[in-house]
C-alpha cells in the first residue's frame, strides 16, 4: 500500500503547459477537455510584480468530497490512495463535477466523467506520470508519501514553503506546491500548511 | 452555454420526432450506432501492442531527441528519452503536441501545380504527380539558368532538410543566393560579434555553462516564453539549485517573475548598461586581470572608451537607477567566473546597434573571465561525420546557420557573388537582401525561388514587397507541409512528408558532449509526399545533376556516413544518439596545448582591428533608437511556450492551449485609452497598415511605452482551418526594418503601432469545435 | 490578472435542461407527498393524484435522460443497483422509484395498503428532499448553503400545491397561503444567511446580486403576494407562485454552480 502524492515547484515552474499537453496526448482527451492545466495570475502593480504559474489537477483528496456522492458508486479511492472511477458505470450526472472543490473533473464529450488518475497505467510500470516525465523544469515530482525517500517526499521536506489548494475545506490534498512566489503562499489558496 | 443550448433543441427536436415516427429514433440518439453492452470497450493505446522508433523533434529547430510509440500503424505518443542531451527525457510543449501536425487533415497531400493563367496568391490549383510537377520545375530552372545564369535562382531553407536545400542542391546547381531565416532573421548579429571576438561561433545550441554558475543575467531572453527545450531545463534547475537571477526587459517575462531583480529598461538601450556595467568593474578593479591578460587584446582601449560611459550617464538613457546597475554590477563580480550574461538567440532588434550589443554583452563576460571557464560559456564543436563521397560542388553557398559560421563563396570561382554582398560585413547571406534584387534586378536579377520550409509571408518583414517580388518571379517553389499563406502562392506546391513519415540527415550538435542523433520514419508517408531528401535527389537528377547524389537512398547515405565513425544505420536504429566526449574548459584545451580562439591574433579580441580596417567601431557603441510618432507604441514581439514561430498555429492541440494572441497593453496606458480587458482593438503602424482584431491583454506587465504580442499568429490561409484569422501577424506590422551593417540581420523592433477601438469581435468558435468538425481533405 | 492555458470544464456543469429537471422534480416529489397523504388519509381522489404522480415522475426521468450525456448508460439500471445513501441523486433515484412503484398499486389499487403507505411515505419524502440535498453537500459551493435543505422541499410542496389550487382542489388554496409564505420567509433567511456570513457566503451574496439578485427580489415579492390573491384571484394566485418558486430554484441553480471566490 503506497500514498502516492506529487509536489510542484513553483519556484521552477514557467506555466509552459507541458505537462497539460503531454496529458492530453497520453489519455487521447479530446481537443477541449483537460485533466491538467494552467492558472497563471499576476498580482501587484508595475513593476513590483509577482506572477504565480501554477499547474491544476485532481488532488488525489484523503477525504474526496467526489466520491459519495456518486450515485453509480463508480468513483473510488485505490489502496494506494488514487482517486479513480469507472467510466463504463458513469451517467453522467456531474454530481462529482458540483463536489469537487477544485474544478478538477470535467465531463468528456462522450458522455463521462474524466480526471487525472494519476497515470496509473505508467505508475504500475514504474514510470513517471507523464505530466512528471516531460516537464521542462523538473519541477513536479511523483511518489509514495509513505516512503521517507521517494522523491516527493524529499521534495516536500526540503521545499521552504509547502501548500495546498484550501486546506480548510479538510479535503486532504495530495498535490504540494513547494516555494510559492508570493510571500503569503498561494493566490488566492486560503493559507499554507506549514 | 448558447451552444449548448441550441445543440440541446435540436437533439431533443430530434430526438422527440425520431420518437413519434418510430423508426431513426436510434440513431437520433446514437449517433455512433447503438451500443453493445457485451463488447469489450477497446481499452487504450497503450494496452495494445506499442513499438518505438527513435527520432528527434521538428516541432522548432532545437532537435530534442525523441521516441515515438506506434500502435495500430498510427503514432500515438512522444516522448525525450534520457540517453538525448537535447531532450535528456524531456519534451517542451510543441514536441509534446507534435504528433497532431501529421493527422493534421488540412496538411498538404500531393504536389500542385497554379492552373495556368491565374495569378500568384489567386490559389487555384490541379493536382499533378511528382514527376510532372519536378519535371515543370527543371525546366523553368534550366531556362532561368540559360537566360540569367544559375544564380538568378535563389533557395530559401529551414528545417533539416536544408542542408540539402540551402547547401547541396544549390552548391550542386551554382547558386551562392542561399539563405536560412536562422541567420540574417535571428542570430545574425551575435554571431558576427563572436566570430570576431572569440574567432568562435555561438552554434545552434547555446554554450552556457548553466549546471555550473551561480548568477545569470538575462536581456530579454524570454526563457519560459522561449521553450528551446535543454536550456529551459537547466535554466530551471540552477533556479532549483539557488543561482541568483537578473532580467533586463521591458515587459515583465516569465524569466523574470523568477528573478531577484527585474529591471525594466527602455527597449533599444541595452548597450548603453553593458557598457556601463563594463565601466564599473573596469572603474571599481572588479573584473578578472588574470583572465584579461592570459586570454585578451584591447584592454586598455577599452578601458578609454567606457570612461565616461558611467552609471548615471546610462541611468538617463536607460532608466535604470545608477544604484542598481553598480549593484548588479558587483554583484556579478562578486560571483564572477560563475556569473554569466547569456546571450539571447533572437538578436536582431535594432539593426545596427544589435552587433554593438551582443559585443558589449560579451565584453562583460570577458571581464568576468567566464568565457571558457565553468559557469560561464563552455566551448564546443560539432563532431565529425564524414560526408558522404561525391564530387566537389561547384560552389559552396554560405547560408550559415544558427550554427554561425558562413563560409565565403570561391573567390574565383566562376560563379556571380551573391547579390546580398556588399550591403553588410558578414559573410552569411541574408534572406531579407535577397527580395530587392527580385523587384529591381540589381545588382542581378533573381528569377527563381525555391522555398523550403520557411515562412515568407510571417518570417520575413515587408510583406508587400515580399509579395510583389514573388510577382516578378519566373518561378516560384514552396516545399511545406502545410498551406500556408505564402504557400498558395506559389508556382509549384511540393509536399514533404513530416518529420515522423521520414529519414532525414544526421543532427550533428555541437555541444558540452557533442553528440548525433538519427531520425527514422515511425510511420510510412501519408497522402502522397515525400522526404525533403528525395525531393532534393529527384530534382537534382532532372536538373543533370545527379553526379552529386551518388545515393540510392537515406539508408544507404546514413549507412554509409555512420560506418566512418565505426558505427551503422542498424546500430543507430537502436540507440538514436551517439554522445561523445568534449572539451568544454580552455583548461580542456591547453592541456593538449591547442588554442581555441580562430581569431587572426589567437586571442579574445576586445578590439576589433578587423573591425576598424572595414571603417566599423573597434568597440561597441551605444546608438540611440528613434521614438515613434505620438500616440504610438514600440512594438515588441516574443514566442509563445506552446507555440513554434507561425507554424504550429493549425495543431489544434496546441492552439486548444493557446488560441489568439494578445496585444500586452500597460493598464494605466489602457485606462488612458478607455480599453478593457480583452477587448478587439485594430492595431495600426507608422506606415498606415492595419492588423487585427486582435485582444488586449491590459496588464501592469509591461512599460508604458511600448506593447507586445507573440509572433506568428494572424494567418491569412483559409485552407488552415484552425489557424485562419485567428489573432494578429506581428509581421504584417513590421513594414520596417533596419538593416545592421555588419551582420546583414534586419532589425524589426523600431516599429509602432497606435492601438484603435470599435474592432469587431471575431467571435471564433472554441478550437474544440473546429478541430471536431469533420474537415473533409482539401 | 488570471490566464489559463487549457482551462478545464466551464463553470457550468448543468445547463437549462438541468433547470427544467429541477422543477419537474419539484412536482414529482410534491405529488408524491400528496399521494403519501391522499393514500393514508384516504381521500377520494388519491387513484388521480396517483397517476398525476406517475405521470410527473415519468416525464421527469424522461428529461433526465434526454439531458444525460449518457443515455446509453444511464437507461440502464446500474443507477438503481448500486448501494451508495451518501449519493443525494442515489437518494433521489430510489425515492422517485419507489413512488412511482407505490402510485402505480396504488392507482390500479391493489396490493397491500400499509406496505404502499409506507413506500409512499419514504419515497415521495425521499424524493421531494433530495433535490435541496443534492446542493446543500457541496460545501464547495457558497450559495448552496444547508437553508437549501428547507427551501427546496417547501418550494417543491408549494409548485404541485399551485397545480392542485389551478385544479381546484378544495383543499389547495389554504396550503398556498401558508407555502408560499413560508418560502418567502426561507427565501428572505436563505439570503440573510449569506449576507451576514462568513467571507465567502458574503461575496457569494455580492456574486448572486450581480449575476440575478433582482430576479430573486422579484420571486420573493410573487411569493409574499400569494395570500393577497388567494380571495380576489384564485387562478393567478396558483400561478404567481408557481413562477416565483421555480425561479428561486432556477437562479439558485444556476448561479450557485459558481465555486470559490479567492483566486
Ligand atoms: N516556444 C518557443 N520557443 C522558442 C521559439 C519558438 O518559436 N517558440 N523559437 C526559438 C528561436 S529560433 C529563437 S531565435 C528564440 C527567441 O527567443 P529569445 O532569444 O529569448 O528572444 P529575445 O528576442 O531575446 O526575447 C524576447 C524578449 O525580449 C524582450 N525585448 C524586446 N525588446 C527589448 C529590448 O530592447 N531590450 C531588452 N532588454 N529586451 C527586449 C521582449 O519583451 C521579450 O520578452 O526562441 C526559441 N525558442
Ligand atoms: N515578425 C517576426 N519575424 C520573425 C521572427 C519573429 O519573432 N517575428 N522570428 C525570426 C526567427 S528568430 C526565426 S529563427 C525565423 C524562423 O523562420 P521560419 O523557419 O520561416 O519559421 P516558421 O514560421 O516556423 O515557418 C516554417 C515553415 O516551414 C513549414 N514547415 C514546418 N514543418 C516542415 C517540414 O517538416 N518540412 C517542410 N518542408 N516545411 C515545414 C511551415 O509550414 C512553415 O511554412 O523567423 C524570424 N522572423
Ligand atoms: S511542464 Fe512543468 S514547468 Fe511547464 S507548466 Fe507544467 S509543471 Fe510548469
Ligand atoms: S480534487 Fe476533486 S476530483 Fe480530485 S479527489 Fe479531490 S474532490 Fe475528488
Ligand atoms: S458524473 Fe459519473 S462519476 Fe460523477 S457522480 Fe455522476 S455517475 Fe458518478
Ligand atoms: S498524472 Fe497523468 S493524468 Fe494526472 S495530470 Fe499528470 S499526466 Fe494527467
Ligand atoms: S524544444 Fe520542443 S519543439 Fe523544439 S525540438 Fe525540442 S521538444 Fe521539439
Ligand atoms: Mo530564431
Amino acid at each position: 500500500m503506497s500514498r502516492y502524492a506529487m509536489a510542484i515547484d513553483l519556484k521552477a515552474c514557467v506555466g509552459c503547459a507541458a505537462c497539460s499537453v503531454a496529458c492530453s496526448v497520453e489519455n487521447e482527451m479530446p481537443v477541449g477537455t483537460h485533466r491538467l492545466w494552467i492558472r497563471n495570475t499576476t498580482i501587484g502593480t508595475f513593476p513590483d510584480l509577482v506572477v504565480e504559474h501554477r499547474p491544476e489537477a485532481c488532488l488525489h483528496c484523503e477525504n474526496p468530497p467526489c466520491v459519495p456522492v456518486c450515485p453509480t458508486g463508480c468513483c473510488f479511492v485505490t489502496a494506494d490512495g488514487i482517486v479513480d472511477l469507472d467510466v463504463k458505470r458513469c451517467i453522467g450526472c456531474s454530481a462529482c463535477i458540483a463536489a469537487c472543490p477544485y474544478d478538477a473533473r470535467s465531463m468528456h464529450p462522450a458522455g463521462y466523467v474524466t480526471k487525472c488518475d494519476f497515470c496509473k497505467h505508467r505508475v504500475a510500470d514504474g514510470r513517471a506520470p507523464a505530466c512528471v516525465e516531460t516537464c521542462p523544469t523538473l519541477c513536479r515530482t511523483f511518489g509514495d508519501l509513505m516512503d521517507p525517500q521517494s522523491e516527493v517526499s524529499i521534495a516536500i521536506r526540503q521545499a521552504r514553503r509547502v501548500d495546498v489548494l484550501r486546506p480548510g475545506l479538510g479535503t486532504g490534498p495530495n498535490l504540494y506546491y513547494l516555494n510559492a512566489p508570493a510571500k503569503f503562499g498561494l493566490v488566492g489558496g486560503e493559507g499554507s500548511r506549514s | 452555454m448558447k451552444l449548448q443550448r441550441r445543440e440541446f433543441i435540436k437533439l431533443s427536436c430530434a430526438t422527440v420526432g425520431a420518437m413519434t415516427l418510430g423508426s431513426g429514433a436510434m440513431a437520433q440518439i446514437f449517433p455512433d450506432g447503438f451500443p453493445n453492452p457485451f463488447r469489450a470497450p477497446k481499452g487504450k493505446w497503450f494496452d495494445r501492442d506499442v513499438t518505438t522508433v527513435y527520432s528527434y523533434c521538428e516541432n522548432c529547430f532545437w532537435k530534442c531527441g525523441i521516441k515515438a510509440f506506434v500502435e495500430g500503424g498510427k503514432v500515438r505518443k512522444i516522448d525525450g528519452y534520457a540517453e538525448n542531451p537535447k531532450s535528456r527525457g524531456m519534451l517542451c510543449p510543441r514536441g509534446q503536441g507534435a504528433i497532431a501536425q501529421t493527422y493534421d487533415p488540412d496538411r498538404l497531400k500531393r504536389p500542385l501545380i497554379r492552373v495556368e493563367g491565374s495569378e500568384r496568391g489567386d490559389g487555384h490549383y490541379r493536382e499533378a504527380s511528382w514527376d510532372e510537377a519536378l519535371d515543370y520545375i527543371a525546366d523553368k530552372m534550366l531556362a532561368i539558368k540559360a537566360e540569367h545564369g544559375s544564380e538568378s535562382v535563389a533557395f530559401f531553407a529551414h528545417g533539416s532538410g536544408d542542408n540539402w536545400f540551402a547547401e547541396h542542391l544549390p552548391g550542386a546547381w551554382g547558386s551562392p543566393n542561399a539563405a536560412k531565416p536562422s541567420v540574417s532573421l535571428c542570430t545574425a548579429p551575435r554571431e558576427t560579434a563572436s566570430q570576431y571576438t572569440f574567432g568562435r561561433g555561438i552554434a545552434g545550441h547555446e554554450q552556457i555553462d548553466w549546471d555550473e554558475t551561480d548568477y545569470i543575467v538575462l536581456i530579454g531572453h524570454h526563457i519560459g516564453e522561449d521553450t528551446h527545450n535543454t536550456q529551459l531545463q537547466q535554466f530551471a534547475q540552477a533556479l532549483t539549485r539557488g543561482a541568483e537571477l537578473v532580467v533586463v526587459d521591458p515587459r515583465f517575462s516569465t524569466a523574470a517573475s523568477k528573478a531577484k531583480d527585474w529591471l525594466p529598461i527602455k527597449p533599444g538601450t541595452d548597450t548603453a548598461l553593458l557598457l556601463a556595467w563594463i565601466h564599473v568593474l573596469i572603474e571599481e578593479d572588479l573584473y578578472d586581470a588574470a583572465y584579461v591578460e592570459a586570454y585578451t587584446l584591447g584592454f586598455d582601449e577599452l578601458t578609454a572608451h567606457v570612461a565616461e560611459f558611467t552609471p548615471e550617464w546610462a541611468e538617463a538613457i536607460t532608466e535604470i537607477p545608477a544604484d542598481t546597475i553598480r549593484r548588479i554590477a558587483r554583484e556579478m563580480a562578486a560571483h564572477a567566473p560563475r556569473a554569466v550574461i547569456p546571450v539571447n538567440r533572437h538578436a536582431v532588434w535594432y539593426g545596427e546597434s544589435d552587433t554593438h550589443r551582443m559585443r558589449s554583452l560579451y565584453l562583460v563576460n570577458v571581464l568576468l573571465g567566464n568565457y571558457g571557464v565553468e559557469g560561464g560559456y563552455y566551448l564546443c564543436d560539432a563532431p565529425i561525420v564524414e560526408k558522404f563521397p561525391h564530387p566537389e560542388l561547384p560552389l559552396t553557398p554560405s547560408a550559415g546557420g544558427c550554427g554561425g559560421g558562413a563560409t565565403d563563396v570561391v573567390a574565383d570561382s566562376p560563379f556571380r557573388d551573391s547579390v546580398d554582398r556588399g550591403r553588410f560585413f558578414g559573410s552569411a547571406t541574408a534572406v531579407q537582401e535577397m527580395i530587392e534584387p527580385m523587384i529591381t534586378g540589381e545588382p542581378y536579377p533573381i528569377k527563381g525561388l525555391i522555398c523550403f520550409g520557411v515562412n515568407l509571408f510571417h518570417a520575413v518583414p515587408m510583406v508587400e514587397r515580399t509579395k510583389e517580388a514573388l510577382g516578378h518571379l519566373d518561378l516560384y517553389v514552396a516545399i511545406d507541409v502545410m498551406p500556408m499563406e505564402h504557400v498558395m502562392w506559389a508556382d509549384v506546391i511540393l509536399p514533404e512528408a513530416t518529420y515522423l513519415e521520414r529519414h532525414d540527415d544526421l543532427s550533428l550538435i555541437a555541444h558540452k558532449t557533442p553528440f548525433i542523433t538519427a531520425r527514422f520514419p515511425a510511420i510510412e508517408p501519408m497522402y502522397d509526399t515525400k522526404p525533403g531528401w528525395w525531393i532534393a535527389r529527384e530534382l537534382g537528377i532532372k536538373l543533370g545533376l545527379a553526379e552529386y547524389f551518388p545515393w540510392e537512398d537515406m539508408e544507404e547515405y546514413l549507412d554509409r556516413r555512420l560506418s566512418s565513425i565505426g558505427s551503422s544505420l542498424e546500430a543507430m536504429r537502436e540507440q538514436g544518439t551517439i554522445v561523445r566526449r568534449g572539451r568544454p574548459y580552455l583548461k580542456d584545451w591547453e592541456a593538449l596545448n591547442r588554442n581555441p580562439f580562430g581569431t587572426p591574433s589567437g586571442k579574445i579580441e576586445i578590439y576589433s582591428e578587423r573591425f576598424a580596417e572595414a571603417g566599423l567601431d573597434g568597440l561597441p557603441v551605444y546608438l540611440p533608437q528613434p521614438d515613434g510618432p505620438a500616440e504610438h507604441y514600440r512594438l515588441l514581439y516574443g514566442r509563445s511556450p506552446v507555440h513554434t514561430f507561425s507554424r504550429t498555429h493549425n495543431n489544434p492541440v496546441l492552439m486548444d492551449m493557446h488560441g489568439e494572441n494578445e496585444v500586452w497593453l500597460n493598464a494605466r496606458e489602457a485606462d488612458r485609452l478607455d480599453l478593457r480587458q480583452h477587448e478587439y482593438v485594430w492595431l495600426e503602424n507608422q506606415d498606415g497598415v492595419r492588423e487585427g482584431p486582435v485582444r488586449v491583454l491590459v496588464t501592469e506587465r509591461i512599460r508604458p511605452d511600448c506593447v507586445y504580442m507573440v509572433h506568428g499568429f494572424g494567418h491569412k490561409a483559409p485552407r488552415m482551418r484552425v489557424a485562419n484569422g485567428r489573432g494578429a501577424s506581428d509581421t504584417h506590422l513590421q513594414t520596417h526594418y533596419d538593416l545592421d551593417p555588419v551582420s546583414g540581420g534586419a532589425g524589426t523592433n523600431n516599429n509602432f503601432v497606435r492601438l484603435l477601438k470599435g474592432a469587431p469581435n471575431p467571435n471564433h468558435p472554441p478550437i474544440a469545435q473546429v478541430a471536431n468538425e469533420k474537415r473533409s481533405p482539401a | 490578472m488570471t490566464e489559463f492555458y487549457g482551462l478545464p470544464s466551464p463553470q457550468h456543469f448543468w445547463h437549462w435542461p438541468t433547470l427544467i429537471h429541477f422543477a419537474l422534480v419539484a412536482l414529482a416529489g410534491g405529488a408524491a407527498v400528496v399521494t403519501a397523504v391522499a393514500h393514508i388519509t384516504k381521500h377520494p381522489k388519491v387513484r388521480t393524484y396517483a397517476l398525476v404522480t406517475m405521470v410527473l415522475i415519468v416525464l421527469d426521468l424522461f428529461t433526465l435522460w434526454i439531458e444525460s450525456p449518457a443515455r446509453f448508460r444511464f437507461t440502464h439500471v446500474w443507477i438503481f443497483l448500486a448501494f451508495t445513501p451518501t449519493a443525494p441523486i442515489w437518494l433521489g433515484a430510489w425515492g422517485l422509484t419507489i413512488s412511482l412503484v407505490a402510485s402505480f398499486f396504488v392507482w390500479i389499487g391493489k396490493g397491500p395498503r400499509l406496505l404502499w403507505s409506507a413506500a409512499l411515505v419514504v419515497g415521495s419524502l425521499l424524493a421531494l428532499v433530495y433535490p435541496g440535498l443534492a446542493l446543500a453537500v457541496n460545501v464547495n459551493r457558497p450559495l448552496w448553503t444547508p437553508v437549501l435543505l428547507v427551501l427546496f422541499p417547501l418550494t417543491g410542496m408549494l409548485t404541485v400545491v399551485a397545480i392542485a389550487a389551478l385544479f381546484r382542489q378544495a383543499w389547495a388554496p389554504r396550503w398556498l397561503t401558508v407555502l408560499s409564505l413560508a418560502s418567502a420567509v426561507m427565501g428572505v433567511v436563505y439570503l440573510f444567511a449569506l449576507a451576514t456570513g462568513a467571507a465567502e457566503a458574503r461575496q457569494a451574496y455580492a456574486y448572486l446580486w450581480s449575476h440575478g439578485g433582482p430576479w430573486f427580489v422579484v420571486a420573493l415579492v410573487l411569493l409574499a403576494a400569494v395570500p393577497a390573491l388567494v380571495r380576489r384571484a384564485p387562478i393567478a394566485a396558483a400561478l404567481v407562485p408557481i413562477v416565483g418558486a421555480t425561479l428561486i430554484r432556477s437562479l439558485i441553480v444556476e448561479i450557485g454552480q459558481v465555486q470559490h471566490f479567492g483566486f
